[in-house]
């Protein structure tokens, strides 16, 4: 183990961490918001809604991110041209977006009808139901599904590296590259994606407790 | 002048008629006991004056104002429908079988839950007055604890007094001691009749005899969707010359 290397490249790597953690959060939000809408039209009455939001979920199920990744950077539509970090953003936030629709569907689904005729029944709006009914039961649903995925997002956000995106995997492999030593480069980088995961997973165990995820449960 | 009415109000599913036609009112301090077989038709009669169930024709009015609402294609209530209804909603107390208690929330949290965000009470009057009613229950002390850590008879006991707190002018009470285990049923018909006696107006959709017969001012009997027989208990459980009444009492008896 060299040091004096690990000095030399750790202020890269750091760099590239911080584009990193900045595209996955992004791109967890933005999915999460994303996903909630496709959950919800997915439960819809109305059939095209419902076959359009199922159709969206699998398509970006199934392909791989890095063939969404390519096709967006390369290919988009209308001219426009994006930049790497942008067009990593946009296909994280798909891809993210179709998981995590089917992980709130199931919180969805999960609330006892009896809740919600509750709220309604002492007057709530709709808003208020979401909000302060429905949305903290959704997280005692989901939460380990959520934080999960959102591990695995984090951690497969290393392909964005591909369209030229600065995140850790591309500083990592571009510093073993001209140095040549795999545990100094990335080996460093391994502990760094361990170390933002780990973050995640502290947010789960104090959102846990926070909700009382198991208030009364006998 | 009655407190809500309900008039010719039907429901159907499909081809079925769960609710035939039927017209209902209560004055205020009323107690009121439907009575029947089950899929006669009491909770969704029960269920509609709310609007938690949609009536497929009729008319609602709460306290002489007829209740708007406007359905969609798929026969639900309207978003904007949803949002006008949480006035009515609000005076309006449901009791529900299985006490719905919300259970990521406590006790207290559970009851200050609607004054607070419905009625716009301050929190701090809306806590006072939760304790108060809670003390009287003798629940005080289950303030802080969640509702999985409750036995149903005081689960079921809070989900009265988080009706009683937002003041409504009817409380509705379906099925409530159904899903009760029979050694707690007593202390929820105990709360249920000391309301009575305070004059709260209560609909009490209820499989407990005594109970209807003792503290209720009118007993509805149902069938088939239709009230087939209305009167004093004394009326309804003294009679004998009806037979589907008779029939019913027997089935009751085993």
């Amino acid at each position: 183990m060299n040091l004096e290397t690990i000095a030399q490249v750790f202020p890269f790597l750091l760099k590239g961490a911080l584009v990193t953690f900045e595209i996955s959060i992004l791109a967890i939000v933005v999915g999460t918001l994303l996903g909630f809408f496709l959950a919800v039209l997915r439960l819809s009455h109305n059939k095209l809604i419902r076959f359009l939001a199922t159709a969206y979920i699998w398509v970006f199920r199934g392909v791989p991110i890095l063939m969404v990744l390519v096709f967006i950077y390369y290919t988009p539509p209308f001219g426009i041209t994006l930049s790497a970090f942008a067009a990593g953003l946009l296909g994280l936030s798909f891809n993210a977006a179709a998981y995590k629709a089917e992980i709130i569907r199931t919180g969805l689904l999960a609330i006892p009808k009896g809740q919600i005729e509750a709220a309604e029944a002492i007057g709530m709006t709709p808003w208020q139901i979401l909000i302060r009914i429905r949305i903290p039961q959704i997280i005692r649903f989901i939460l380990p599904t959520y934080i999960s995925n959102s591990v695995a997002l984090l951690k497969e956000s290393a392909q964005v590296s591909v369209i030229t995106v600065p995140d850790l995997m591309l500083n990592a492999q571009s510093q073993f590259s001209s140095t040549y030593m795999p545990y100094e480069t990335l080996g460093v980088a391994a502990v760094l994606y361990l170390a933002m995961t780990s973050l995640l997973m502290t947010l789960q165990i104090y959102t846990e407790r926070k909700l009382n995820l198991n208030a009364g449960r006998k | 002048m009655p407190v809500l009415e309900l008039v010719n109000i039907s429901k159907t599913f499909g081809t079925k008629t769960v609710v035939q036609s039927t017209n209902f009112s209560i004055q205020k301090g009323e107690v009121v006991s439907i009575i029947g077989p089950s899929g006669a038709g009491k909770s969704s009669l029960l269920r509609m004056i709310n609007l938690l169930e949609v009536p497929s024709s009729g008319q609602i009015v709460i306290d002489s104002q007829p209740v708007e609402y406007k359905l969609n294609r798929a026969s639900h209530l309207t978003f904007l429908s949803k949002f006008k209804l949480s006035k009515v909603r609000s005076k309006v107390g449901m009791v529900f079988q299985h006490f719905n208690l919300w259970e990521h929330k406590s006790v207290l949290d559970n009851i200050i839950e609607g004054p607070v965000n419905v009625n716009k009470k301050s929190k701090r009057e809306a806590i006072r007055h939760a304790e108060e009613l809670l003390a009287r229950v003798g629940l005080l002390e289950k303030k802080d604890d969640y509702p999985g850590m409750l036995s149903g008879g005081q689960q079921q006991r809070v989900a009265i007094t988080r009706a009683l707190a937002m003041e409504p002018s009817v409380l509705l009470f379906d099925e409530p001691t159904s899903s009760l285990d029979p050694e707690l049923v007593g202390e929820v018909l105990q709360m249920m009749t000391q309301l009575a006696e305070e004059g709260m107006t209560m609909i009490v959709v209820t499989h407990e005899m005594r109970f209807a017969r003792q503290v209720s001012d009118r007993v509805l009997y149902m069938e088939e969707g239709r009230i087939v027989a209305e009167g004093t208990p004394e009326e309804i459980f003294e009679s004998k010359d009806n037979a589907r009444l008779n029939r019913f009492f027997s089935s009751l008896h085993g």
